[in-house]
Parts: structure tokens; sequence; C-alpha cells
């Protein structure tokens, strides 16, 4: 039963999430509600967890609420997989890691044990690093759980994929 | 099962029945993915990270066909594509309905298309 309403809580914030990244402006309480198809009471407290959360800014217009994605977010909400708030805890998570891994890229680079190897961070600090991917994940979730983590190939230039098939939908 | 869909693409495009799991606690998602050797790394579709429950691994920065650059997380996973399984394989994903098998998978095997007669082969030589 907490499974169904959990799932059901997702589904909503991620509709609302959804809408307001589209939106993009200050948009009444009514207006989400309607949009995501729940009544304006249910809406309103799921506004307040996401604004609890950091996701999303509240402005008064004398008795009535306006809402809207939360400017530094709109970026990262625009990809689908970002609209959890579970999925989004874990993906903070992540950049934490990342920016603790900026801090120490330099000195990463000019100390030769790390040369070309895979370094992984965990909890702010370098926990491993091996030159087989692989092999450092599973040793690295075997040994701390699975938890969001940051795992980069250490090198000086920036790493650009191509992924050039879009999927159309009509 | 890779085979040429002639239904859902035109021209027809090769896919490939494929399953992806996590690779802790090895929930698994089966589906279809497009054989994709344009793509430096596999795609899997959102809906499929929050099914599986994978947790973030990292950050990429991906071109798509017309060059926007998106920085997407990453994660890890097992994929099993056609009685061959990859353990630990880094994957984005994307609001797609289907995944992109790209090359970071195909080039370990030995894969054949033959788009006269809509068939393919793969091996692991």
């Amino acid at each position: 039963m907490l499974d169904i309403l959990e799932s059901a809580m997702e589904k909503v914030g991620d509709s609302t999430l959804h809408f307001l990244t589209k939106k993009a402006d200050w948009v009444l309480t009514s207006e989400v509600a309607k949009a995501v198809g729940v009544s304006r009471v249910t809406m309103t407290q799921y506004l307040r967890e996401l604004l609890g959360k950091g996701l999303v800014e509240r402005r008064r217009l004398g008795r009535a609420s306006m809402w809207r994605i939360k400017k530094t977010l709109s970026v990262r909400l625009d990809e689908p997989n970002m609209l959890s708030a579970r999925a989004d805890k874990a993906t903070r998570q992540a950049y934490a890691e990342r920016d603790a891994y900026l801090k120490v890229k330099a000195k990463l680079l000019a100390d030769p044990n790390y040369a070309g190897k895979f370094v992984a961070v965990l909890r702010g600090r370098i926990v491993d690093a091996d030159s087989d991917e692989k092999e450092l994940v599973r040793r690295v979730y075997g040994k701390h759980g699975y938890v969001p983590i940051y795992v980069e190939r250490l090198k000086r230039e920036r790493r650009i994929l191509e992924a050039p098939s879009p999927e159309w939908k009509h | 099962m890779i085979r040429y869909d002639s239904i859902q693409y035109e021209p027809p495009a090769p896919i490939a029945d494929i399953e992806i799991s996590n690779p802790v606690t090895h929930q698994a998602e089966a589906g279809l993915a497009k054989i994709d050797s344009g793509a430096d790394i596999s795609i899997i579709p959102a809906v499929w990270v929050m099914k599986l429950r994978l947790v973030p691994a990292g950050f990429s920065e991906v071109a798509s066909f017309n060059g926007t650059l998106t920085e997407i997380p990453a994660y890890y996973v097992n994929i099993s594509m056609n009685g061959f399984n990859f353990e630990y394989v880094r994957v984005l994903s994307s609001n797609r309905t289907n995944a992109l098998i790209g090359r970071d998978i195909l080039n370990q095997l030995k894969v054949t298309l033959d788009g006269k007669a809509l068939k393919i082969q793969v091996l692991d030589p």
C-alpha cells in the first residue's frame, strides 16, 4: 500500500515538475492542479513538498500562491529522468561527488599513481582507483553499497560523446 | 533475437531484444534496443532507470544529431543481448521508449549487417 502511495506521489511530483519546467514562469496553484489533474488542495500539498526540497520557488499574490521551477534547476530538470524527487536526490549527491573530484583533479593529474586510471569518489574523497573500470565499480559497490558515486577516467581533456540517433514521437 | 524491424522503422532498422539489470540488486527489465553504430555509448530509456532503481555514478556530455550538448547522468548496468552478457556497462538514459546499443558494446562483437537481405549476424569471434 505504501509502495502504491509512494508511486502515485512520485507520478504527481514528476508531472508537476515537468509542467513547471515547460512553463518556466510563475503559475497559479490552480493552473498547475488543472494541468496535472489533481485538486488544488492536493496540489498545494505537493508544491509545498517540492518547495521544501528546494525544487520550486513560491511567490505570494494576495491570498494566492504562484510557483515556478527553481531557475538553477531548470536546465537539469529538462531531462526527464531528473523529474523524480528521489532521482534528483541521488543526482545531487553525484553532483556533489563530482564537485569534490574537480577540486582535487589537478592534484591527481600530477600524481603518476593515478595516470590514466578511473577514479571513484564517495563522500567527498577518492575511495578507489583502477585502470579497469568494471573492476573498480564492482569493488566500490561491494565495499560501500549501492550508493551514488562519481566515476571518471582521469584525463586533462574534456570528453564529449556522440549519440546522434533521436527518437521521434508523433 | 536480433533482426531488422521494417514495421516501426522506415527504412528498416536493426533491433535486438535486450535485458538490462541492476548490477547489484539484479532487478531486470526487458525491452527493445536499436543497434546504433553511430552512438559512442549505449542509452537506456529513463523509465528503466526508475524501475531498476539505478543510482547515478557520474555524468557525461553528449552531442546529439544537431550538435546540442547535454549533460546526462551515467549508470552502470548489466546488459544481455542475444546470449551475450556484458557486466558493469556505463550507460546514459534518455526519454526514449527503446534503448540504443552503441559502439561500446558493438565493438566487442562481430556484427554483420546485411541490409539487402534484412539480416544481421552477431558473433563473438
